[in-house]
């Protein structure tokens, strides 16, 4: 198991190199710069081409690249590196003399909190209803999970998350705490309105997935159920509870677990727009403003981020399987 | 028989009136406890507090306002997105009254001679310093030396897009010239002479681009990263900037106007979306409304006695551009045909809820400047049967395709529902008009500069001085910036030229009247269309000097200064 998990962690690293080079020559390639967005309509050529001098948008892209990784150096001596594997993630164009890693440190608690709490919330609220679904096939109750379940796939979280602040502040004269602030409590000062204000974030950005969730595991619960030890555990008389929960549960979350270690991508796409709706200053909305405003070493920063908390999650899910299932090893 | 399992067991068995109601608590305790987590807690609307009519204006208090850009940037001559904070942070030598369109010397600046229309010479007010944030430049002299390096800074910038007014002072094109150009005769006197009258100069200068900043602050400025920290002089000082979350000012207790300014603070908070930030408004989170308003939000909240509304008309105009390199679009007979074919009432009915007006070359709410209403109407009448013939006349009778295209502006999605309404209207002289809606980045470098259009449509940004929009019909482009659409016309040419250098304001106000109708012959490059209303609400208990609906009053103090709240 060690050897699987080191080599998992040296994988990492082609892969977040392949993912930043993916990212900066996506932004090389698509039209407009920070510089274009800065000057506006009343942009030169002559204005245009010293501004990208100055944020070093004019140098080779192998150069560029290497510089913000820290294998190129900055200065002509080259004696100074100073990239992402010295800690330092750049400078934003657009926000000047902002450094990104500290930007990150401010982000990065509101969106891993709004990832962490969706993510229990699609648990919980996937898991439940899905096996009893499985375990009531046909009935009311396995017909109300799936039309929620469909309900919640169809809604777009975004267009629920203006929903609940639209209705909520005019039909009821509520918002989240600290909405209009910027300024949400962090959850050790004061836990209950930490809570409060991201409840129902957290809850609109689960619902997607928690619908995943939910069919996955009517799907897998109901094929566990029809297995041979499963019926050889009810005539042993075990009561429903034991064989549901620790027995065909256990073997039917496998594939579930995959699902939801996969949607940690779909909990990172739609953290961008919930946060934005929800005033929430996360990773998500920062990048969002700054893939508009051409912020490249912001976005190429915040891919690289998201890759690896994708990457780890996968990896966890991973190492899970030998605890679900004792028959699979890691060599 | 089968065994029943557990549940089959169970849905035939009587359910005792115990376990429903066990079932029952339990769900409605899971519930409860989920509402009280999620709902509690939050804000269930404004202070709702009734403005006391007997209150007179008194320090103390903070005003937090709803902002929807997010802010790149505080340095006033580098940075374009704080140009509304930099007023609070910065002395300027003077203010701007865009009705009267006269200077009111209540900052720097205490009076302005002008012996000849090319001769500047200010005297400057003493006791003006640096606000103490805690810095080795607190206490500075706002005095000459300060108003030279900062017309140095600003106008050698690279986001100074209008170079004219600094050129002209420099008599060359060339940054180096400028310092030279700018006199200090004494510690309160500053001076220059201009190599040719340019009269946009004195609106200019009370752009909130002409911060002015003391000689240690515009030395050091490249250590001291201005656009995330201020050293400035005016009514505030930075105590904490966010760009994108949020702005908060504090109060300067050695500003120059004893007593002043009355609030302890201004807090911006920034949330790019509308309906949020609306919401946040109307839940009493901001205390002034950041949000872009309609006349629906504006008729709710008239109708609210603890909100306070304004209306005024906007400067902010969409136009059509044509680009004339491209054919059809180089027949006159083709654009008069699309330009007496758009249906700008439709336009006033349906986009502005009613209210505006049409627009001319200059926008309407400069009356002094603008063509008359009844002039305009008159001559942007809609006329299918007129459009038609033209259409005939210049063998398009079969109408033409072709590409408008739009910035995706977040936020501002009145700009496709104009344009949708021109693009139907055009249906009626058979011209299909495909609308092409680029991201504001791609629009900027691929579309707009490059002039890689057909036809392009977008708000021409908001200038209160005539000089600004008719630089758009010159050949040079957009303040000598660049030509778009290809558009040339030398008698048109003299004309802006020649009123940009007139400083007598009937004479001045002849020229434009006679460019502006040369410019309605030519049905180009760019197609005006209508001007709406825009509006502004804050909760009652704020209190501003004066509304959007009102002229600076001459004796206004400068911005922030006399803004007040009741809840102290």
């Amino acid at each position: 198991m060690r050897d699987y998990i080191i080599r998992r962690l040296l994988l990492l690293i082609p892969i977040m190199l392949l993912v930043s080079f993916m990212t900066h020559a996506t932004f090389r390639i698509i039209p407009g710069s920070a510089a274009h967005l800065i000057c506006g309509i009343g942009c030169t050529d002559e204005v245009v081409d010293d501004l990208e001098a100055e944020f070093g948008l004019d140098e080779n892209f192998f150069q560029q690249y290497g510089e913000w990784l820290g294998v190129w150096p900055d200065d002509d001596e080259g004696n100074k590196f100073s990239g992402v594997l010295q800690g330092d993630f750049g400078e934003s164009f657009l926000n000047r003399g902002e450094s990104v890693t500290d930007r990150l440190v401010r982000t990065l608690p509101v969106t891993a909190e709004l990832m962490i709490l969706s993510l229990i919330f699609a648990v919980v609220l996937g898991i439940p209803p899905g096996v009893l679904s499985a375990i009531r096939p046909g009935t009311l109750a396995d017909l109300v999970v799936r039309m929620t379940s469909v309900a919640w796939l169809s809604v777009p979280n975004f267009y629920l998350a203006i929903l609940v602040i639209a209705f909520g502040s005019n039909w009821f004269g509520w918002l989240p705490p600290n909405f209009g602030t910027g300024n949400a409590v962090k959850i050790w000062e004061d836990p209950l309105q930490n809570l409060e204000t991201f409840f129902f974030p957290s809850l609109v950005l689960s619902l997607g997935i928690a619908a995943v969730i939910m069919r996955l595991t009517r799907s897998s619960m109901l094929e566990v159920m029809r297995n041979d030890y499963v019926r050889t555990a009810w005539s042993k008389g075990l009561k429903e509870r034991t064989v549901v929960w620790r027995h065909a549960l256990k073997n039917a979350m496998i594939p579930v677990l995959t699902i939801i270690g996969l949607q940690v991508g779909a909990l990172i796409g739609g953290s961008v727009l919930i946060e934005s709706v929800f005033a929430l200053n996360g990773m998500g909305k920062y990048l969002l403003a700054s893939v508009i405003g051409r912020d490249l070493l912001v976005v190429q920063s915040l891919v690289l981020i998201f890759a690896l908390v994708f990457v780890l999650i996968n990896l966890i899910v991973d190492i899970s399987y030998a605890w679900l299932d004792p028959r699979i090893r890691y060599g | 028989m089968a065994e029943l399992n557990y549940w089959q067991r169970l849905s035939r068995k009587r359910m005792s009136r115990r376990a429903l109601l066990g079932a029952g608590a339990t769900t409605a305790l899971g519930g409860a406890a989920a509402l009280v987590v999620g709902c509690s807690g939050g804000t269930g609307g404004g202070p709702n507090i009734t403005p006391d009519p007997n209150r007179t204006p008194g320090p103390g208090g903070s005003v937090t306002w709803g902002f929807p850009v997010t802010i790149g940037g505080i340095d006033p001559h580098l940075d374009l997105t704080g140009l509304g904070i930099d007023v609070l942070l910065y002395s300027y030598l003077y203010d701007w009254a865009p009705g009267a369109e006269v200077v009111i010397f209540n900052n720097l600046a205490t009076d302005l001679e002008m012996p000849e229309v090319t001769d500047f010479i200010f005297t400057l007010r003493e006791g003006v310093r640096n606000a103490p944030v805690g810095g080795e430049f607190d206490g500075e002299d706002i005095d000459s030396e300060a108003v030279k390096e900062s017309f140095v800074r600003r106008g050698t910038s690279l986001t100074a897009v209008d170079k004219r007014f600094p050129q002209k002072i420099a008599g060359s094109v060339d940054p180096a010239m400028l310092r030279p150009a700018l006199q200090t005769p004494d510690k309160y006197t500053f001076s220059f002479n201009m190599a040719e009258p340019f009269v946009p100069a004195v609106r200019e200068m009370a752009n909130a681009t002409w911060a002015m900043m003391s000689p240690g602050v515009a030395e050091a400025a490249p250590r001291l990263q201005l656009s995330r920290n201020a050293f400035g002089s005016g009514p505030f000082m930075l105590e904490e900037f966010l760009g994108n979350e949020r702005v908060v000012l504090k109060r300067n207790p050695d500003f120059w106007i004893p007593n002043r300014p009355f609030l302890d603070g201004i807090t911006w908070v920034i949330i790019t979306d509308n309906s949020s930030l609306l919401a946040a408004f109307k839940n009493g989170q901001h205390d002034v409304s950041g949000a872009i308003l309609v006349k629906e939000d504006f008729d709710e909240f008239d109708a609210d006695p603890s909100i306070s509304v304004a209306s005024a008309p906007s400067l902010f105009y969409p136009v059509v551009h044509l680009n004339l390199r491209r054919d059809p679009f180089d027949d006159i007979r083709v654009r008069e045909a699309l330009n007496i074919s758009i249906d700008r009432d439709l336009i006033i009915e349906l986009a502005q809820s009613g209210e505006g007006q049409f627009g001319g070359p200059i926008q309407w709410p400069q009356k002094k400047w603008a063509l008359p209403r009844e002039r305009l109407e008159s001559f942007y009448k809609r006329d299918v049967a007129k459009a038609k013939q033209l259409m005939e006349a210049a063998g398009r009778a079969d109408g033409f395709s072709a590409m408008l295209k739009t910035p995706r502006l977040p936020g501002v999605n009145f700009i496709n529902d104009i344009a949708r309404i021109i693009v139907d209207s055009w249906k009626d002289i058979n011209v299909d008009i495909q609308i092409d809606e680029v991201e504001l980045g791609a629009y900027i470098s691929s579309v707009l500069l490059p002039g890689n259009f057909d036809m392009t449509f977008f708000p021409n940004l908001p200038y209160d001085e005539p000089d600004r929009p008719l630089s758009f019909y010159h050949s040079l482009g957009v303040t000598g910036t660049g030509n778009w659409t290809g558009y040339s016309n030398p008698d048109l040419d003299k004309l802006i030229d020649a009123q940009s250098a007139e400083f007598d304001v009937e004479a001045r106000q002849a020229i434009i009247t006679e460019a502006q109708e040369l410019i309605l012959e030519e049905h180009g490059p760019q197609l005006t269309t209508t001007g709406g209303y825009q509006y502004s609400a804050r909760q009652a208990y704020v209190h501003l000097p004066f509304g959007i609906d009102e002229d600076t009053p001459l004796d206004a103090n400068p911005a922030g200064v006399d803004v007040w709240t009741e809840l102290t």
